[in-house]
């Protein structure tokens, strides 16, 4: 359990197939930080463009901080958001557009993880808050879209990391630590009820 | 040092996103040294995330949070001039990108760019007798603001009456629906009685009190019995199992109307960014 697993980005559905729960991992190659608006505008029409692009990449929830310095956007601050909001779109996000991994907080919920069964993906979770640690991992913004749509926490960013630290909390055999960890607490509610 | 209060709140933001008081640091090493597993990895990064951030003087997280300034005034002091020094304070260092743009319209859902909107951010002003303005700032994380809970008694589902007993059923069962959703382990702020929006006003006003003892002795073993029993469900740093699921916890017990009885319940998460500036004569202090 305490050894890292290395992976990078194009993510290799058997590599994939090989986590559990639990494990360290450390991310390479490309983010897509995405949050509420990207997943229902996506979600809602699959887009060509991107279903190309983000094929076998990582979903991150995440709206960073960003600055530009000469016409380049520098990230400043790069931790996840609550992944659940993003439930209810996850599941055709995953089905569409092929990605392999998502990152954020929290967890999800069943349909998200019959998602990562049938697709064969899996669930990262970044921790929460750590957002300067997180944005020194980022290596550079390669592409930012729908910014004037959506403002610049709200946008789609494509992003090159290395190392970004993850701890697996959903895999793609249909377990869930999040699941785990609330009907242990549940349990021990009654206990005390 | 002598500066326009503009200036001194544009470096209140500035202190509070990116360094946490000590009083909090302490809490969370505490917690990492009992720490181990998943916890303890999780803990770790929070204790190297805010060394880099302090270092660097980068936000401690992406949330920037909801700004909410309690300002304690002297009476030859414009109320109406305080505001608007925090809200060009607010642009500022939004602008400084040492707050992320957090004030969306709520109709268009256009991001209004600036950090400044009708509310955002939330001021409570105070007339006092010092003869120095006190601003006490919280930056509030949205992920932890959700997860708050107003619970009006009797609560049938949870079996929760009109006392104590009531009261700790509603904050066991918002620690439980809560997880890891609002980042724990969580500061946990807990007041009774009055209106929804007093109840509500308190809360937030209570995360400036955590450092101090509880006076009442069966307050304070109430309190501590209720942390005891949060943090003895297991959920841990980040909901991945563990130790702490909460840092600590206070109470607050408002007068209430007889036919009304809320439970209001808070949460911070760890990031629990307050700071404050005192302001005299063109002088600013901050803590």
């Amino acid at each position: 359990m305490s050894e890292v697993i290395k992976l990078r980005t194009p993510l290799k559905e058997k590599e994939i197939k090989e986590l559990n729960i639990g494990d360290f991992v450390e991310l390479s190659g490309t983010l897509f930080f995405a949050r509420d608006r990207i997943h229902k505008l996506l979600a809602e029409k699959v887009n060509p463009k991107f279903q190309e692009k983000r094929k076998c990449k990582a979903v991150y929830h995440c709206g960073p901080i960003a600055k530009k310095e000469n016409k380049k956007y520098k990230i400043i601050s790069a931790g996840p958001t609550t992944s659940k909001r993003m439930e209810e779109f996850q599941e055709k996000i995953l089905k569409e557009y092929k990605v392999k991994a998502v990152i954020g907080k929290g967890g999800m919920g069943k349909n998200t993880l019959k998602a990562l069964e049938k697709c064969g993906a899996v669930y990262l979770l970044a921790v929460g808050g750590t957002s300067a640690l997180l944005a020194e991992k980022v290596v550079e913004v390669k592409n930012v879209f729908f910014e004037k749509e959506f403002g610049l926490p709200e946008a789609l960013w494509e992003v090159e990391v290395k190392d970004f630290p993850l701890i697996v909390s959903m895999d793609s055999k249909g377990k869930s630590l999040h699941e785990k960890v609330l009907e242990q607490s549940l349990k021990k509610l009654r206990g005390i009820e | 040092m002598k500066t326009d209060l503009t200036h001194a709140i544009v470096e209140l933001y500035k202190i509070t996103s990116t360094t946490l008081p000590e009083e909090v640091k302490e809490k969370i090493n505490k917690a990492k040294e009992k720490a181990d597993g998943l916890e303890k990895k999780a803990l770790d990064s929070v204790v190297e995330n805010i060394e880099i951030a302090e270092k660097k003087s980068v936000p401690l997280c992406q949330d920037t949070g909801l700004p909410v300034f309690f300002v304690f005034y002297p009476k030859t002091v414009s109320q109406k001039e305080i505001e608007k020094s925090i809200l060009q304070a607010t642009e500022q260092a939004t602008e400084k990108n040492i707050l992320r743009a957090n004030a969306v319209d709520s109709f268009t859902q256009k991001n209004l760019g600036n950090g400044v909107g009708e509310k955002i951010p939330t001021i409570y002003f105070e007339e006092w007798e010092k003869d120095f303005i006190k601003i006490n700032l919280l930056l509030k994380g949205g992920g932890s603001e959700n997860i708050g809970k107003t619970y009006s008694l009797p609560n049938p589902e949870l079996k929760a009456g009109r006392d104590l007993n009531g009261i700790r059923k509603c904050v066991l069962d918002a620690a439980i629906k809560a997880q890891g959703l609002g980042c724990p382990p969580n500061i946990v702020s807990v007041v009774v009685g009055g209106s929804k929006d007093a109840v509500a006003v308190e809360a937030k006003k209570l995360f400036f009190e955590m450092h101090k003892k509880n006076e009442k002795k069966e307050t304070a073993e109430f309190e501590e019995k209720l942390l005891k029993e949060i943090n003895s469900l297991g959920i841990g740093a980040m909901g991945l199992g563990g130790k702490t699921t909460a840092l600590d916890l206070k109470t607050k017990f408002l007068a209430r109307h007889p036919a009304t009885f809320f439970v209001e319940i808070a949460f911070c998460c760890w990031a629990e960014r307050k700071h404050s500036l005192e302001w005299k004569s063109g002088e600013a202090k901050y803590e």
